[in-house]
């Protein structure tokens, strides 16, 4: 490996990595507009010029590949490069470079909404001057609308070409191009077409100042004032890394970000995904448990929920009672029905329910979305070992030899087939955990008021086999509860096992679930880990 | 063990038991005071100023057209160390801008008077006046809205609020 030299500072580095990226591990900052690790190198904002032993000019840290020196080429002897990133000369072209990308900017920084996680207010403070020796009037392209997420504020952009390279590269739909050349040049999509690829907001993400804006965060409450949750988007079976923005004040959400992990997402995610949110907040959702009584559901306090419950099912034999979990529970949910149905009940009739409307996958040259729309089918399927199918449920229904289900989870995302409806009609005991009302919770005994994906902590598996932690952001509704909560506290009622947390639940999984052996939340970590991959053994210091 | 020391009190003499001499002495200040200029104000019907940087009720202030100057940037409220400022942003309607306050709230209640939103506004636009009068019969009333923040500037905007309102004006109490 190369040694090299950074500031004074000496170390090994891989070769063939920018030094940019070089810079990074030794946790010097270079400041950077245009490269972007995901996209193509085309070194046009001239902001990350570094110095370099034995180079006549700047060298773009971008585009300077780390690289062996021959033998008789090494500085001071040992050295490959020798880099600086704090010399004068280098600090006035930082200067000289943010003054320009400056000219034209309209320094309205109180009504950006990027103001806070601006590079261009960052690397200003940072490396720029105090004030701008500009003294013409300053150049104001139009405000466009790009497509049906995304504006763009011409008068901020200082034409990194980020977004450009994003539709080129990852996207492949190539929206959007540089119109005219010099100081007339604006970003523009191309006439009749719209950025409307179903990745078009990733474009605000890599837009380094605030040009590209998605509409549906514009004005809302100031970047700064939100608490952040790293978890995992519900909204297919990919798994993206997302971060919740959300306030405690009121309990909402109101933004969902990507962040990057390079096993799933990268640095992407899915119009969808961020805007599922909006879809929890719409729902009609269940506030409190429901008993019916006199064909009417009434609401009803957990206790007595529990024991109507537990009461209703111990009436019916073993066999005449069925369990459907579903893709949109955690694994630890889905494990804790599955033990409720197998240990509580002795039954075997467990089912995972297929309700989902399955789309085609949207492939993308560097991106997925899948059509599998729930988030969880494989760990549900890896967790319930279904011993029989939803047919053979409904079947069971129609000749009589099911009486009682227990129905949970995934109620709100495709309307109820016909025959279905029938079937359930004819069920004599219904209980129905779910986040929202649907048809389902029209015909139920019991309704259980469940949580969302955002309201709840578990582990999810995406289609990789790959298991990712999800982290409560806000808080269920009202009475409402965690799955988790509410079987666990049937388990508890039924003299199984306590489990208190998805914790617990989870390090029983990897002692019995055979991908998930040796699993625990903290391999997990933040990047999750996948089925199948060898644990590390824990060393008992570790322990 | 807390060492507990009893005191006991002192006893008073003949003359501190009668209390007299203290009266007297008393009134005697009572008495140089008489003569000597009075400095209490009649309010309501005489009113004091105050000089400037008074830190008073806020206001927001408009623009040359009549118009808030606030774009919702929300560095007021960021700064609010009372968290007393509730802003809701929106589309502006007008070419010069793009964003303005929908909804512009402070809670006169909560508010310490501290002037940090003053001093953080980028447009000049909350400022804080000579008003110290705006006491209320409800909690609900004391949580001013955009209008009345604007009502405010349209009071205090030629230093004539305390004119109009009193017959007398003092300049400075410590006169």
């Amino acid at each position: 490996m190369p040694l090299i030299k950074i500031n004074g500072i000496e170390a090994e580095v891989p070769a063939g990595i920018n030094i940019i990226e070089a810079a990074k591990q030794l946790g010097i900052e270079i400041p950077h507009y245009c490269y972007h690790p995901g996209l193509k190198v085309v070194a046009s904002c001239r902001m990350c010029l570094v110095k370099l032993e034995g180079f006549p000019k700047l060298v773009p840290a971008c585009q300077t590949p780390v690289r062996e020196a021959p033998p008789d080429r090494k500085v001071d002897g040992k050295y490959d490069m020798v880099i600086s990133t704090n010399d004068e000369v280098v600090k006035d072209a930082q200067e000289s470079i943010l003054e320009f990308l400056l000219l034209n900017h309209p320094v309205d920084c109180p009504e950006c909404d990027q103001a806070g996680e601006c590079l261009l207010q960052d690397y200003t403070y940072r490396y720029g001057k105090d004030h701008s020796r500009f003294e013409f009037d300053k150049r104001v392209p139009p405000r466009k609308d790009l497509g049906p997420e995304v504006l763009l504020v011409s008068t901020r952009c200082i034409l990194c070409s980020r977004c450009v390279r994003f539709t080129q590269e990852i996207t492949g739909t190539k929206e959007l191009f540089v119109k005219n050349r010099g100081a007339r040049a604006e970003i523009e999509v191309y006439p009749s077409q719209s950025l409307d690829n179903k990745l078009s907001m990733c474009v605000t993400d890599i837009c380094p100042v605030g040009a590209l804006v998605t509409k549906d965060f514009l004005f809302k409450p100031r970047n700064w004032r939100y608490q952040k949750t790293r978890t995992v988007c519900p909204g297919c079976s990919v798994g993206c890394n997302v971060q919740i923005e959300w306030m405690e004040e009121d309990n909402r959400i109101y933004r969902i970000k990507p962040v990057y992990n390079e096993h799933v997402n990268q640095w992407w995610a899915c119009d969808d995904g961020r805007l599922l949110y909006h879809t929890y907040e719409k729902l009609p959702r269940l506030e409190y448990p429901m008993i019916r009584q006199n064909g009417e559901l009434q609401r009803t306090n957990w206790k007595k929920a529990y024991q109507t419950v537990i009461e209703g099912l111990k009436k019916y034999k073993a066999d005449e009672i069925a369990f459907i979990g579903s893709g949109f529970l955690t694994n630890e949910e889905n494990y804790l029905l599955q033990k409720l149905a197998r240990e509580a009940f002795g039954s075997q009739n467990v089912a995972l329910s297929d309700r989902v409307v399955k789309e085609d996958d949207v492939v993308y040259p560097k991106f997925i979305i899948k059509g599998e729309k729930a988030p969880n089918v494989q760990g549900a399927t890896d967790m319930l070992k279904p011993s029989v199918t939803l047919a053979d449920v409904v079947a069971g229904l129609q000749k009589g030899t099911i009486k009682a289900v227990f129905w949970a989870g995934g109620g709100v995302t495709a309307p109820l087939e016909a025959d279905h409806l029938d079937a359930l009609k004819k069920a004599e005991f219904l209980v129905v955990m779910d986040v929202a009302q649907s048809p389902l919770t029209e015909l139920a005994t019991i309704v259980l008021a469940g949580a969302s994906p955002y309201e709840k902590e578990g582990t999810f598996t995406n289609y990789q086999g790959r298991v990712q932690r999800i982290r409560q952001a806000i808080m269920p509704p009202l009475a409402a509860r965690a799955d988790f909560e509410i079987l666990e506290a049937l388990l508890d009622l039924m003299d199984v096992a306590v489990y208190l947390r998805p914790k617990k639940a989870f390090d029983e999984i990897a002692a019995t679930v055979a991908d998930y052996q040796g699993m625990s939340y903290e391999l997990l970590g933040e990047l999750g880990w996948k089925k199948g991959d060898p644990v590390p053994e824990v060393s008992e210091a570790q322990q | 063990m807390i060492k507990v020391k009893k005191l006991k009190a002192p006893k008073m003499s003949f003359w501190e038991r009668i209390y007299l001499p203290a009266v007297f002495k008393g009134l005697s200040i009572t008495g140089r005071h008489i003569p000597k200029k009075k400095i209490t104000i009649q309010y309501p019907e005489e009113r004091w100023v105050p000089r400037p940087g008074y830190r008073g009720a806020h206001r927001l202030n408009r623009d040359e057209h009549g118009r808030v100057k606030c774009v919702a940037c929300e560095m007021c409220s960021s700064a609010c160390p009372a968290n007393c400022i509730h802003i809701v942003g929106g589309v502006a309607p007008w070419d010069d801008r793009e964003k303005y306050p929908v909804v512009f709230e402070i809670d006169m209640l909560r508010c310490i008077y501290c002037g940090m939103c003053e001093e953080a506004c980028p447009r000049e636009a909350i400022e804080l006046t000579e008003v110290y009068d705006f006491a209320d019969y409800s909690r609900e009333a004391l949580v001013w809205d955009k209008e009345k923040l604007l009502a405010m500037y349209d009071l205090t905007k030629d230093h004539t609020y305390h004119l109009q309102k009193g017959e007398k004006i003092v300049d400075d109490m410590r006169q």
